[in-house]
C-alpha cells in the first residue's frame, strides 16, 4: 500500500529537494512561487499535480505554456520518482512523515493565512493532531537575560494550565525555554524548526516526548538541511500562523529575526500580537509596544491568579479569510 | 513494441531465438509500467526478460534499472551475462569501494543500463544521495531479483530484503516494479504479493526441471559420506557443486577430496571476496571439477553446464532443496541431483532454526539499552549487555530493517516509531520451519517420484511424473556402495582433524586500561592446539559423551592427545603440565592432564588456583565479558615452575581463560606457555 497519494508525489518530486543531489545537481526544485504560477495552470486546466506524472513533453509544453527550459526542468524533476522513494523511506525509516499541500491532513490555518506562501512540503515527527489545539507561539532572541527567562517560563505553566499548546522555533533561548517548558509542564509543544531536523529528533528527551505524543517537530526544509537564515526566516511566518495568540518575550530593535518576525505579522496581521512589557525590556520591545496594534503583556498579568489568560488573550481583533489554495 | 522486444531477442540470443511462454507478458508488465512477480523455473530466463525491458526502456531515454541482487556471486554473474547482451551493467558493493566514484561518473553521464545492488544498500544514505540521487534521469525501473527473500515465511528470508517493502511502499506509480523467483511456493507467493502492494500482477510457470535425475542416498555417519563421495565423485561426468550446511564441514569435505586427488575448491562466505572470485571463475571456465559450497554458493550462480548437485547434508526445506539442485543442468539434457543424508542433519537445521532469529528477551534488551541514550555504539552495547558480538549484529540488523534503530555512522539511535514485537507471528514462523523439515524428512523416504513430490510440495499445478529420478526407475542411478576401507580412511582423516588454537593478541576495554591494550609478548601464549571440534564427527562425539555423560575423559582421548602432542613441533620443549582448575568438576581436567603428563613422562603440577566461583565462561557471550570473568576467578600458587609448560583445559571456545591463565604463568615464572585443549567449541557451527 503506498503511503502517499499521487499528487503529493508529483508535488514531492517538484518542490522538494529530496530527490537531488546536494553536490552534483544542477536542477533545482521549484521556488514556491514558481510552484504557484503552476498550481495557478494547473487550476485553470481543471488538472491536479498528478496529471503531471503521465504527461508528455508535447503537453507539458503546450497545455502548460512552458518554454523549452522549464519544460526539460519539470520532465528531470518528475523523472526522479525511484530516488524519491528512497529518500521518502529513508525518512518514514527515521520516523519522519511528510505532508503537502495537496494532503488533507495539511494544517489548513497555514493556508488560509499563508496563501500561495505556505509551505508546499512540510516534514514533521509526532503528533499532527496537535496543530488543532489551540495554541500560543513564543518567540524572542536567543540571548536572553534571567528576567526574560523566567518570564518565559511563568508565562508557558500559565498557558499550559489553561491548556494551550506553545510552538516555537527550536532555537537556543526563549524558544528552547519555552518548549521545555511545556514538556516538563506535561503539556504539549509544537516546534518549527529552521534546520537540523533529523538530528533533533534523536535528542533522547525530544524522542521520547515525541513517543508520548506530547510534541510535534515540523521543517519546511529538508530534515537533515543546516541553518540558513533566509530559511529561518520563512519559519517565522509558521510559527505565527500556526497560533492563536503571539508573545514576544524579547526582541533587538531593527535587527534579528524576531523584530522581522514581528513586523510581518503585524504587516500581515496573522495573529493577535503581544509584547513583554516589564521595566528594562530591550530596545525592540519597546519600539513594538509603540505600535497602536500590539498589546503589552508583562509579569504582573501572568502573576496575579485572578486573570484568565485565555480570556485576557480574547480581547484581541478576529482575523480575517480570503481565497486558500487548493495544492 | 512486441516487434521491438521480439528483434532485441535475437539480436541478444542469436536469429532462432523465440520467446517462452510468459515472457513477453513480463517485457509488457513493465513496459506499461506496472508492478509484476514472476515465479518461473531456473533455466527459463528471467533475466533475458529484464535484459530486454532494460533495453527498450533507455532506448526511450529513461534512466537505468536498479537490480537488487542478494549475493555478490550473484552479481557478478549477472554483470557477464548483460554485458554479453550489450548492457552496461555495474554494481556497488561492500567489495569494490574503490570503484564507486568511477561508477558514479558512470551515472552522471548517462553511461549505466543497470546498476546491481545488494538491498542493504537501500539503507545505506550516503550511497542513495551521493551516488543514486545522481541518476539523471532517474531510475528507468526496479528489479528484485530472488525476490523469496522478502518473506518470512521462506527458507531464505533475508532481513535487508525488508527495506525493499518499505522503498516500494513509498516509491511513485511512475516506475516499473519487476520482482522474479524460481522458488516459491503459494504461501511464500501470497506473503510477497501482499507484500508488494495490491497492484501487483503474478505471472507463474510450471516448476518442473525436466533435466534433472534425483536420487536420494542414507548413509549413516560423516565418514560414510566421505566414503561415498571419495568412490564416486569421479564417476560424476563435468563439473558440480557438494552442498553443505556449514563452512565448518564444507572445509573438512573440501579437504578430504583433496587428500583424495580431486580438483576441488570450498567456498562460503568466511572467504576473502577475491578468493571466492576466483573459484567462480574457474568453476566457469571447468577449472575445477568440484565446489564444495555452502548456500553462500547459491541463487542464480548461472553456469549452464553443471553436471550434479549432490548434498552432503540435507537442507531445511524442500523450496531451499529445489532451488539448490536447480543450479544443475541448465543447458543440459540430463543432470544429476543426489541427496546424501544421515544422523546429525536434523542436529544442526534444529540449530538453525532454533537460531532463525533473534529472541524476544534480547531484542527488548537491546531496545531498552539504545532507549536510554542520544546514540550509542556496539562496542558500549557489549561492555553492558551479555550478548555476543555476532549475534548483536543479527539483532541490530533485525531492529534496523524494523525502522526501531537507524544507523547513523559507527552509532545507532532509537528512532520514533514503536517497539511491537510480534510474538504469534515468530512462532508461528518456526513452527513452520519445523513442519518445512519434517517434510524434507518425508522426501527421503518417499518411493514415489521425487520431482512430483517437490513440485506438488510447491504448490505447483504441473506437477507429474518425471521418469528419470530412482523412484520413477525403480533402480539406482549412481552406486550406492562403499568399499570398508575407504570408511576406515575416512575415519581417520576425520580423527585427525586438529585444530590450532591461535593466541589473543589484544585485552579488551577496562582490563588492563580504560580502552583496548595490546597483549605483550611476555604476557602472550604460543600458538595451541586443539584435538577436535566439539560434538563432530571423529573425537568431538567422544568429547561430548565424556563431558557430560561419564564425566570421566577416557583413555582413547589421552591417547590421541599424546600422540598429537608429540608431533608438535615447539620452539622450546615444555618442561612441565599444568591445567585448568574448575570448581564445578574438580577432577575432570585434573585428572585427564596428570594421564597426558604421565604418558609424556613430565610431571604436572596444579600451579594455578581457582579463586572464586565465577559464572560459567561459556554463559558470557563477548570478550569484554569473558575476560573480566576469567580475570576474577584465577590465581597462580607456588607450584608454578620455570620453563615451559602445556596448559590444559577440555574446551576452548574464546580463548580467554587460557589467554589470563597463561598471562598468570609467564608473569610467575614460567617461559613459554602452549594451550592445549580438547575440544574446541569456537566458531558454533559456522552457520551461513
Amino acid at each position: 500500500m503506498n503511503k502517499y497519494n499521487d499528487d503529493s508525489y508529483a508535488m514531492l518530486l517538484l518542490c522538494s529537494n529530496l530527490s537531488l543531489n546536494k553536490k552534483d545537481d544542477t536542477l533545482k526544485p521549484l521556488t514556491i512561487v514558481q510552484w504557484g504560477k503552476m498550481a495557478e495552470k494547473l487550476l485553470d486546466l481543471s488538472l491536479t499535480p498528478k496529471n503531471l506524472l503521465d504527461m508528455s513533453s508535447v503537453q507539458l509544453k503546450k497545455d502548460l505554456s512552458l518554454n523549452e527550459d522549464e519544460t526539460l526542468r519539470i520532465q528531470s524533476l518528475l523523472a526522479r520518482s525511484g530516488q524519491l522513494g528512497l529518500a521518502i523511506t529513508d525518512l518514514s525509516n527515521q520516523g519522519i512523515n511528510i505532508i503537502t499541500r495537496s494532503d488533507t491532513d495539511y494544517p489548513v490555518i497555514l493556508k488560509k493565512k499563508l496563501k500561495k506562501y505556505s509551505p508546499a512540503v512540510i516534514y514533521y515527527a509526532g503528533n499532527l493532531n496537535l496543530i488543532k489545539q489551540k495554541s500560543i507561539s513564543v518567540v524572542g532572541s536567543r540571548n536572553i537575560d534571567d528576567k526574560a527567562l523566567d518570564f518565559t517560563v511563568k508565562l508557558v505553566k500559565k498557558c499550559c494550565n489553561e491548556g494551550f499548546c506553545v510552538v516555537s522555533g527550536g532555537a537556543r533561548g526563549v524558544d528552547t525555554v519555552a518548549e521545555n517548558t511545556a514538556i516538563n509542564e506535561n503539556c504539549n509543544a509544537i516546534t518549527f524548526v529552521a534546520d537540523s531536523m533529523s538530528k533533533k529528533i534523536k535528542n533522547i528527551d525530544v524522542r521520547q516526548s515525541i513517543m508520548n505524543n506530547k510534541r510535534l517537530i515540523m521543517s519546511a526544509v529538508h530534515p537533515d538541511a543546516g541553518f540558513k537564515s533566509f530559511n529561518a526566516m520563512d519559519r517565522n511566518k509558521y510559527i505565527y500562523t500556526l497560533s492563536n495568540y503571539a508573545i514576544v518575550v524579547s526582541s533587538d530593535f531593527n535587527k534579528g529575526g524576531t523584530w522581522a518576525g514581528a513586523k510581518e505579522n503585524l504587516k500581515n496581521n496573522w495573529v493577535p500580537l503581544f509584547v513583554r512589557s516589564d521595566i528594562n525590556v530591550p530596545e525592540g520591545n519597546k519600539k513594538l509596544l509603540a505600535e497602536p496594534e500590539i498589546k503589552p503583556i508583562s509579569t504582573d498579568i501572568i502573576i496575579n491568579e485572578l486573570i484568565k489568560i485565555s480570556e485576557w488573550f480574547e480581547s484581541s481583533n478576529k482575523e480575517t479569510v480570503g481565497q486558500i489554495p487548493l495544492f | 513494441m512486441d516487434n521491438e522486444a521480439k528483434k532485441l531477442l535475437k539480436t541478444m540470443l542469436g536469429v532462432d531465438a523465440e520467446f517462452k511462454d510468459g515472457q513477453l507478458e513480463a517485457i509488457k508488465s513493465a513496459l506499461s509500467k506496472n508492478r509484476a512477480l514472476i515465479v518461473q523455473k531456473t533455466g527459463w530466463g528471467k533475466s533475458i526478460v529484464y535484459f530486454i525491458a532494460t533495453k527498450i526502456i533507455r532506448k526511450q531515454g529513461q534512466g537505468p534499472t536498479i537490480l537488487i541482487s542478494p549475493l555478490i556471486s550473484l552479481m557478478r554473474n549477472q554483470i557477464e551475462n548483460a554485458e554479453k547482451l550489450g548492457l552496461k551493467a555495474f554494481t556497488i558493493n561492500s567489495a569494490n569501494q574503490e570503484e564507486w566514484e568511477d561508477i558514479k561518473q558512470k551515472l552522471l553521464s548517462d553511461d549505466c543500463d543497470i546498476l546491481l545492488l545488494a538491498p542493504e544498500k537501500l539503507g545505506n544514505t550516503a550511497i542513495i544521495k551521493d551516488i543514486i540521487n545522481s541518476i539523471p534521469k532517474g531510475i528507468g525501473m526496479f528489479v528484485v531479483d530472488e525476490a523469496h527473500c522478502i518473506s518470512d515465511w521462506g527458507h531464505d528470508f533475508r532481513p535487508d530484503y525488508r527495506r525493499i517493502i518499505d522503498f516500494l511502499n513509498n516509491l511513485p506509480p511512475n516506475v516499473p516494479v519487476m520482482a522474479t523467483t524460481a522458488t516459491a511456493n503459494e504461501r511464500v507467493i501470497e506473503d510477497i504479493a501482499n507484500q508488494l502492494g495490491e497492484n501487483i500482477t503474478i505471472l507463474k510457470g510450471p516448476l518442473t526441471r525436466e533435466s534433472l535425475s534425483i536420487q536420494v542416498i542414507k548413509l549413516n555417519d560423516q565418514a560414510e559420506r566421505l566414503a561415498w563421495l571419495a568412490a564416486n565423485i569421479s564417476k560424476f561426468p563435468g563439473s558440480g557443486i557438494i552442498y553443505c550446511l556449514t563452512v565448518q564441514d564444507c572445509e573438512k569435505v573440501a579437504k578430504w577430496l583433496q587428500l583424495n586427488n580431486n580438483s576441488v575448491n570450498a567456498y562460503h562466505s568466511k572467504l576473502d571476496s577475491e578468493i571466492k572470485k576466483d573459484i567462480e571463475i574457474k568453476f566457469m571456465n571447468n577449472e575445477i571439477k568440484v565446489i564444495v559450497a555452502t548456500v553462500a554458493l547459491g541463487m542464480g550462480y548461472d553456469k549452464a553446464d553443471i553436471n550434479f548437485v549432490i548434498h552432503y547434508q540435507r537442507p531445511g526445506s524442500i523450496v531451499s532443496y529445489y532451488q539448490q539442485i536447480g543450479r544443475a543442468g541448465r543447458k543440459l539434457d540430463n543432470a544429476y541431483a543426489i541427496l546424501l543424508n544421515g544422523i546429525e542433519d536434523d542436529e544442526i537445521q534444529e540449530y538453525f532454526i532454533k537460531t532463525a532469529f533473534p529472541t524476544q528477551k534480547e531484542m527488548n534488551e537491546v531496545v531498552s539499552y539504545v532507549e536510554q541514550k542520544t546514540s550509542v555504539r556496539k562496542r558500549e552495547i557489549l561492555k553492558s549487555l551479555n550478548i555476543k558480538p555476532s549475534r548483536l549484529d543479527n539483532i541490530v540488523k533485525f531492529l534496523e530493517v524494523e525502522n526501531i534503530i537507524t544507523k547513523n555512522g559507527p552509532s545507532y539511535s532509537r528512532t520514533l516509531h514503536q517497539w511491537r514485537p510480534d510474538l504469534e507471528k515468530s512462532k508461528k514462523i518456526t513452527e513452520q520451519r519445523v513442519a518445512e523439515l519434517k517434510e524434507m524428512q518425508e522426501y527421503t523416504d518417499v518411493d514415489t517420484c521425487y520431482m512430483k513430490f517437490i513440485s506438488e510440495k510447491l504448490d505447483d499445478p504441473y506437477a507429474k511424473d518425471c521418469n528419470k529420478c530412482k523412484n520413477c526407475l525403480n533402480k539406482n542411478i549412481v552406486s550406492i556402495d562403499i568399499k570398508e576401507s575407504e570408511i576406515i580412511a575416512a575415519t581417520k582423516f576425520l580423527k585427525e582433524e586438529f585444530l590450532e588454537i591461535n593466541p589473543r593478541k589484544q585485552w579488551p576495554e577496562g582490563i588492563k586500561a580504560e580502552g583496548k591494550k595490546g597483549i605483550r609478548p611476555e604476557e602472550c601464549n604460543e600458538i595451541g592446539k586443539a584435538l577436535c571440534s566439539y560434538g563432530d564427527a571423529g573425537w568431538g562425539k567422544i568429547v561430548k559423551i565424556d563431558k557430560y555423560e561419564t564425566e570421566y575423559f577416557s583413555d582413547a582421548l589421552v591417547d590421541a592427545s599424546v600422540e598429537l602432542i608429540k608431533t608438535w613441533t615447539f620452539s622450546e620443549k615444555p618442561s612441565w603440565i599444568t591445567y585448568v582448575p574448575s570448581l564445578n568438576r574438580p577432577t575432570l581436567v585434573k585428572s585427564f592432564a596428570y594421564r597426558v603428563a604421565n604418558k609424556l613422562n613430565l610431571p604436572c603440577y596444579d600451579a594455578i588456583d581457582k579463586v572464586q566461583k565465577t559464572e560459567q565462561q561459556k554463559t558470557m557471550e563477548n570478550s569484554i565479558m569473558q575476560c573480566a570473568n576469567a580475570v576474577k576467578g584465577f590465581s597462580i600458587n607456588s607450584n608454578c615452575q620455570n620453563g615451559s609448560v602445556i596448559l590444559i583445559d577440555d574446551m576452548v571456545d574464546s580463548k580467554w581463560t587460557l589467554t589470563v591463565c597463561g598471562s598468570l604463568l609467564k608473569e610467575n615464572g614460567a617461559n613459554l606457555v602452549y594451550p592445549y585443549a580438547i575440544a574446541s567449541t569456537a566458531g558454533g557451527r559456522g552457520e551461513e
